[in-house]
Formats: structure tokens, C-alpha cells, sequence
């Protein structure tokens, strides 16, 4: 055997070991590695409260499999690294590495024959066993260490808060599956009871769109904002169809004044749809009327003129409907109901009159187009079907908000949602818009079928308040009884709820809010 | 790597052998009058069979004017002493052309100094001038002296060994730093241990003389220093040599702090020259036919430590250049 198959046989050998040390070496480290990083996901979790997760300790695993894999093959020796290595192991004075390295450039005699002789001659006391892999145990100790804390965090559980949080969201989830089902239901319901033009205008809107967003929410603040987006879809269709209709009935309600002389002008007017003029001249009716009828003539023309009130805000807001749908509703509701006084009394008037004034005739025939008026109006009750349906829909999501701030089985819940509030609620399922109706807010103004109710009517908005606050000694104010004290409590949440909306303009918000926070200052 | 000059395998073999042999039998028979000292015993040797020169330095009485006198006792070679001191002249030390009368004509004879010689001890010095320090610069690096447009050369071996005082500085010139780059060696003469002390004693102050042998000669050292060309150096080993000697620059990517803060100038390429050829000695003598770093790192502070120029911090601060060598080794 020459010298060099000795040197390199030599080098082979204890390249092999120092690969192989590195290897178990690069292992123990990626261990110390492994724990490390599981109990960095441990701590991660108790630190934040919850339990840990034992299904992240893959991350630091694959991470110690990684680092042990890498630093092998980053420190893998190649013969002349390897050389160099043994010879400071052994001590041969960088013998190893001069002789492979003189040898790969060809440099085979003379001195450097003698060179590969003499590092021959140390190889052969060399012992290449005595490359060993030494259990590294401080390193291992602390690896051990490391896991046993971290298998010890293991055994935590979630921290009461984090319990909390996460059986609400539990909740909201629920609340959500649930919600959106109904919604999708109720959708698929109301899609089926539409006329098609009706169905035009839902198509238009955004309410489907909203309606597929809500399927998942990370919180209740998001669930109850995409609520609320969808109930004023509701308003806002409702109102839209409201203006509709008014339009509809004010053009039909001219055509048929028409037809009568004395209201011919108005009646064209009102049916070309220029409710402005139609107003004018309803103004300078009542006047040249003031003029022939005197107090007897006083009723008719308040009639006329909340009419003409009525139609020339008709004509104001006919492009912004949406934001005042429920007070224009009543007022369409108010005219109706106004115009059948007149009528009566109009014919009570006209039995006194009889034979002292000559145009008792004319007045027969108005009577008769107010009559034929607040039959109409009568009509719109019907006709405001789909408003009144949209006006349902945005109540019954009052109802879902209710449920998803309460849940199942509250006052407030969804007592009308088949399948929700039938379990838990005090009362069964009644129908979209009839159970609870009476759990939000004032359930809007209907228009009263029943025609003549003598109500106060003040300007809205202008007018006192009606609710007056009685302050109380703190900590002395006793409630009814849970209902009562559940009754406020939705009807605060109902108040946030109303403040979240978008459509509620920013300088009142602040005032609802105050409100709000005086009241809830009171009540604690 | 560096080449060596290829031979055959049993001349190298011989060679080597005489190598150390004769390096043996020089540093025995020196031994027999210098008491210790063997590492500066090897150093000098090492020195002188690499053609270079040496400066030793150490507080009087160390007897390092002694070792030099045995050195060249037994290498029987020509010796010559200069006491340095400020009124030497460069004439007084490498000859002068004076004019002559042979057979009735008068004409200008070159008249040798003291300078050609084999081994020439420069004692104290520092104690010369300048101008007369800058006299040696040319026979020390071309072993030649020019004296009116005409070249002298000296006879080889020609090596300076250069003795001067460190603490005693009052009318001393500090060698310039191209006299230091030329001498291959600075060593430090260490004050004898206790034993060496007695045995000092023994030796110098009885009845009885060592008699010195002349146990080679000119020719054998020449042979010597022919011998250590032929030891190979591997590539990675030398690029180990040219980073040391590039580390010892303040403006090398690769020098430490230490160097960055205290150093001014670094070694030359003269020093690796040195580092190089003391290293190949050192191996031989190891019994090893090629040089590795542990030889390298054996003769760097010897050849780099009056190469290495210190900053106004370094001096300040009293660092001292070995230091500075070792922690470029050990960086």
C-alpha cells in the first residue's frame, strides 16, 4: 500500500466520524431547538390567557428538524476540510492537509515523498475511533428542562376572561348560523310574496349582498353593524316603495279631482305630477273659499290645507325619502284620516247651510271627490303592502339584534323567528313583524284603519318632549319587575343600536348618546 | 503554494539530515559558553542560516555581545565589532578611498571598514546617527558596499547582529523603520533564571576557560540555507502567513481592534519573506517536511514585532507589539 492510500484511506475514515458526530451533534441541538420553541408556543398561549394549544408544537419540531438537517449539511467535511480537522485532533501539525494537498497538485517526489513518509509515519499512531460523538449533556439537560416546562404549561387552562371571550364568540356564532338562516328564509319568503316590479326594486338593492355577507362575524360589534346595514336596506327599500306609492295615489287622487269642477285644476295638476302648483292652488282655493264660507267653511279648509301641507312635501322629499320614511307614512295615514273629517263635517255643515247658501251643490260635489279622496287614501293601506313588508323586514331585524345581544329566550328575543325564539321564548312564534313588534320602537305610524281618532298632532321635532325625567335618590329606585327591568334593558340596547346606525346624522348621535349614558347612569 | 525546489527524495532526505545536524552541533557547542537562552540561541541560528539579520536587544550585561562573539567563534568565521556611538562616521564603518604611493604612483586605493566581515556585531546600535545607521542599509539588504561610483561586495555569509539597549535612551537614535524592516529578527534578551544565574556564575567567574570549537564553517551555513528552500508550504498554510501579515495593517478589513487602535503601519511583505523562511527552519527542525502553523505562529512575534510601527495611542498607552501579534494570532 503506498503512502498516499494510507493518508487517504486515514482521511476517509475520520471524515466518516466527524460527519457523523456532526450529525448527532446538529440533532441534539435541533432538540434543544425543539423545546425551546414549544415552550415559546406555550408561553405564547398562557401569557395571552388561554390553554395551549399542543397542535402548534409542530412549528419548533419541524423547526429542530430543520436547524439539525442544516447544520449537517452546512458542516459536512470534504476530504481536504476533513484533513485539516484531523490534524488539529490528533496533533499532526497540518500534516494531513499538506500531504492530500501536495498529492492532488501532483507533487509526488522528492520532499514531498518524504513528507507523505513522515506524515505515514504519524497516521499510523493515530486512532481514528477515538473520534467519538460525546453526549453533549448540558445542552441535552437543558432541552430537557425546556420540554418539561413546557409540558407543564400544557396543563393550564384558559384564564376566566378568555373563557368568557370565547364562549361569547361560542354565542355570537350560534347567533350568526342562526340569523343568517332566518334571514336567508324569511329573503326567499318575501322574494316569493313580490310583484315583479316589486322584485325589480329588491334586486336592485344591496339587501342580498349584505344578507350573504353575514355569515361569519369575529365579534358581536361586527354581527350587530351588519345587522344594522341590513335593516336600513329594509328602511331604505320600505321608504323607497313609500315614495312610490304616495306618488301613485297623489297622481290617481288628481285624475279622479279632475273630473269634478271645482277641483279640475288641482286635479290635473296633481295627476301631471307637479305637486309644487297643485299646492299653490290648493292654497288660493282655501282662501277664495275663506272668503264664501266663513267659519262654518273652517274645517274643510284645514283639511285642505294640511293637504296642500302634505302634497308640497310630498314634492320636497319625494327625491330623499328615505331618511323620514315612517313620519311621511303617517302623514299620507294623517291626510287620509283628516280628509274623512272634512267629509263629515263638511256634510254636517252643509245640512245647517241648506238653503242659505246657493252654491250647496258645488259643496255636494266636493264632498263627494273628498269622499272618493279618502277612500283612496283608504286604498293606500293596501297599496303600501311592500313598504309596509320592508317596514316588517327592518323590525324583525330590530328582533335579530335583540337576539344576538340577548340570545334565545329573552323578552326581546326573536319570539317571532320560527325555530329561534320558539324554544326559549315566553311566547310562540307569531310571524315576521307581529311578535315583538311591540319590543322596539313604536311600531311606526300605521295607518289607522279605523279612520277617525282624535289624537294631539304637534309638528314633529318642534313640539316639547313628552318624556319628562323624574330623578330619583340614588340606590333607592325599585324596579316593577324583572320584566320591566329586561324591558329597559332591550330598550337601551335598542338605543345603542339605533346610535350605530349610519343613517342617524353625526350632531345627533352625540345628543342620543348622552342621553343614553345619563339614563344608564341613573339606572346604576 | 510556494515551490520547492524539487530533488530527490534520499538527496532531500540528506540534506534535511545535514540540516540538523550541523544546526544541532552549533547550538550544542554554543551552548557549552552561553548558560539558557535557547530559544534565542535557535533564533539567532535560525537567522543566520536564512541569511538575515539580527537585532538584540536587552539591558547591558545580559551577554548578548557574548553570544555573539561565540556564534561566530563556532561557525569560524570572520568577526568584526563596532562600538556605535554618535561620532561614527559611515566612512569609519564601510571604508574610505585614500590615496596611495605604489611604485612611484599616487593613486586612490579603497580602504575596507570594519563592515566586511561574515558576522558583524553592531554594538549599541542606536547610539550612531542617523546618517551613519543609514550606512548599513545598503550592505544589509544587497550585501554590498558602493564607495565612489564603485561596488564592493562582501563575503557570504554576511550577517549584522545588532545589539542595543532599551531603557538607557539619553543620546540614542531610535532606528528608522527601514533599518528595522531589514533585520529578519528582534529578539529579546530576558534576564537568566535562578539556576541559569548560578550556572553563569560557574562558568564565567572560575579558574577554568570554556575553549570554543569551530564545529562548521561559511560553506555548511550557505549549504544550511539552501536546504530550508526546499520545504513546501500548502496553499491554505500560506494564505494563514499573508493574513497574519495583512492583519498587522490598521487598514485591513481583517485586523483586530487592537490593531485598528494601536498600530500605525504594519509589517511588510519583507516580514512574510522572513516569517516564511524562519517557519521552513522551524519545521525541519520539528522533523516535519513541510511548514504548518504552529511553525508560522513560532516566529511571528520574532520577525514581525519591530515591523510593526505603533500610533501615538500605542505608544501612550505602553502597548507593546507582541501583544498586538498575539492577538492577531489568536484572532
Amino acid at each position: 500500500m503506498t503512502e498516499h492510500k494510507k493518508i487517504s484511506d486515514f482521511i476517509a475514515e475520520t471524515r466518516e466520524r466527524f460527519n457523523l458526530v456532526n450529525l448527532l451533534s446538529g440533532v441534539c441541538w435541533g432538540v434543544l431547538i425543539m423545546s425551546a420553541g414549544m415552550l415559546c408556543v406555550a408561553c405564547v398561549y398562557v401569557f395571552a390567557g388561554y390553554a395551549v394549544n399542543r397542535r402548534w408544537f409542530w412549528l419548533p419540531a419541524v423547526c429542530g428538524a430543520v436547524f439539525a438537517l442544516g447544520w449537517y449539511l452546512l458542516r459536512r467535511l470534504d476530504t481536504i476540510s476533513s484533513a485539516a480537522r484531523a490534524d488539529k485532533f490528533f496533533g499532526l501539525h497540518d500534516s494531513l492537509l499538506s500531504a492530500e494537498s501536495f498529492y492532488r497538485h501532483d507533487r509526488r517526489n522528492g520532499i514531498y515523498e518524504l513528507q507523505a513518509r513522515c506524515t505515514v509515519g504519524l497516521i499510523e499512531k493515530a486512532d481514528a475511533s477515538k473520534i467519538r460523538f460525546r453526549l453533549p449533556r448540558r445542552l441535552l439537560g437543558t432541552a430537557f428542562i425546556l420540554a418539561v416546562l413546557a409540558a407543564g404549561l400544557c396543563f393550564l387552562d384558559n384564564s376566566p376572561a378568555v373563557a368568557a371571550r370565547i364562549e361569547e364568540q361560542k354565542q355570537v356564532d350560534e347567533r350568526t348560523a342562526k340569523i343568517n338562516e332566518y334571514l336567508k328564509k324569511q329573503y326567499e319568503e318575501l322574494e316569493k310574496k313580490l310583484t315583479p316590479e316589486q322584485k325589480e326594486q329588491l334586486k336592485k338593492s344591496e339587501l342580498k349582498k349584505r344578507i350573504g355577507e353575514f355569515q361569519k362575524n369575529k365579534d358581536l360589534k361586527e354581527m350587530m353593524s351588519k345587522l344594522a346595514g341590513i335593516e336600513k336596506e329594509f328602511r331604505k327599500l320600505s321608504a323607497q316603495a313609500a315614495a312610490k306609492q304616495d306618488e301613485k295615489f297623489l297622481k290617481k287622487l288628481g285624475r279622479e279631482m279632475a273630473n269634478s269642477k271645482m277641483t279640475k285644476k288641482l286635479g290635473a295638476e296633481l295627476s301631471a305630477g307637479e305637486f309644487s302648483k297643485a299646492a299653490k292652488t290648493l292654497k288660493d282655493f282655501k282662501s277664495s273659499e275663506q272668503k264664501k264660507k266663513g267659519k262654518d267653511s273652517k274645517a274643510i279648509r284645514d283639511a285642505m290645507k294640511r293637504l296642500a301641507r302634505q302634497m308640497s312635501g310630498e314634492n320636497e322629499n319625494s327625491d330623499s325619502a328615505e331618511g323620514n320614511q315612517s313620519s311621511r307614512q303617517g302623514d299620507v295615514e294623517k291626510a287620509a284620516s283628516k280628509f274623512r273629517e272634512s267629509t263629515q263635517k263638511m256634510k254636517s255643515g252643509e245640512q245647517g247651510e241648506e238653503g242659505e247658501n246657493g252654491e250647496s251643490g258645488e259643496f255636494k260635489e266636493a264632498d263627494s271627490d273628498l269622499d272618493d279622496m279618502a277612500g283612496e287614501m283608504e286604498l293606500l293601506d293596501m297599496k303600501l303592502d311592500f313598504s309596509d313588508k320592508m317596514g316588517e323586514m327592518a323590525e324583525m331585524m330590530g328582533m335579530c339584534q335583540n337576539f344576538a345581544m340577548n340570545g334565545p329566550g329573552k323578552e326581546g328575543g326573536m319570539k317571532g323567528m320560527p325555530g329561534i325564539g320558539e324554544s326559549k321564548g315566553k311566547e310562540p312564534g307569531k310571524g315576521i313583524g307581529t311578535a315583538s313588534a311591540g319590543n322596539r320602537r313604536d311600531g311606526g305610524d300605521k295607518i289607522n284603519p279605523a279612520g277617525k281618532t282624535t289624537e294631539l298632532k304637534g309638528v314633529k321635532g318642534s313640539g316639547p318632549s313628552a318624556v319628562s325625567v323624574s330623578d330619583a335618590s340614588s340606590g333607592s329606585g325599585v324596579t316593577g319587575s324583572a320584566a320591566n327591568a329586561e324591558k329597559k334593558k332591550a330598550f337601551k340596547r335598542q338605543v345603542e343600536n339605533f346610535v350605530r346606525r349610519e343613517d342617524i346624522p353625526e350632531n345627533l348621535k352625540g345628543g342620543v348618546k348622552e342621553y343614553f349614558e345619563i339614563v344608564h347612569k341613573k339606572e346604576n | 503554494m510556494t515551490d520547492a525546489i524539487v530533488m530527490d527524495s534520499e538527496v532531500a532526505q540528506s540534506e534535511v539530515e545535514h540540516f540538523i545536524e550541523e544546526f544541532s552541533r552549533i547550538r550544542k557547542e554554543i551552548s557549552r559558553f552561553i548558560v539558557g537562552q535557547e530559544d534565542i540561541i535557535e533564533k539567532v541560528l535560525t537567522a543566520i542560516v536564512c541569511g538575515g539579520h539580527v537585532l538584540l536587544e536587552g539591558v547591558p550585561g545580559l551577554g548578548k555581545t557574548a553570544l555573539v562573539m561565540t556564534i561566530a567563534k563556532v561557525m569560524n568565521l570572520n568577526f568584526g565589532r563596532v562600538q556605535f556611538t554618535p561620532d561614527l562616521l559611515p566612512a569609519d564603518l564601510l571604508g574610505t578611498n585614500i590615496l596611495t604611493d605604489r611604485d612611484g604612483r599616487k593613486q586612490f586605493e579603497f580602504q575596507k571598514g570594519p563592515i566586511f566581515v561574515n558576522i558583524l556585531l553592531a554594538d549599541e546600535i542606536n547610539r550612531a546617527t542617523p546618517k551613519t545607521q543609514s550606512a548599513l542599509l545598503e550592505v544589509m539588504q544587497e550585501k554590498t558596499v558602493t564607495v565612489a561610483q564603485h561596488k564592493h561586495s562582501l563575503h557570504l555569509p554576511f550577517f549584522v547582529l545588532a545589539t542595543q539597549n532599551p531603557i538607557e535612551m539619553d543620546g540614542t537614535y531610535p532606528l528608522p523603520e527601514a533599518q528595522l524592516d531589514r533585520f529578519f529578527f528582534k529578539l529579546r534578551v530576558t534576564l537568566p533564571g535562578h539556576d541559569e544565574f548560578f550556572e553563569i556564575l560557574n562558568r564565567t567567574c572560575g579558574s577554568d576557560e570554556v575553549e570554543l570549537d569551530a564545529v562548521t564553517d561559511g560553506e555548511n551555513i550557505l549549504r544550511m540555507g539552501n536546504t530550508i528552500r526546499h520545504v513546501p508550504i500548502e496553499k491554505t498554510i500560506q494564505d494563514y502567513l499573508i493574513k497574519i501579515v495583512r492583519a498587522t495593517h490598521p487598514e485591513d478589513h481583517a485586523a483586530p481592534e487592537i490593531v485598528k487602535k494601536y498600530v500605525r503601519y504594519g509589517a511588510s511583505p519583507r516580514a512574510a519573506q522572513a516569517m516564511l523562511s524562519a517557519a521552513r527552519v522551524t519545521a525541519i527542525l520539528r522533523g516535519r517536511y513541510h511548514v504548518s502553523r504552529e511553525d508560522i505562529q513560532d516566529v511571528a512575534c520574532a520577525a514581525l514585532r519591530h515591523r510593526i510601527i505603533l500610533s501615538f495611542e500605542g505608544e501612550a498607552e505602553g502597548i507593546c507589539t507582541d501583544t498586538i501579534i498575539q492577538g492577531i494570532i489568536n484572532q
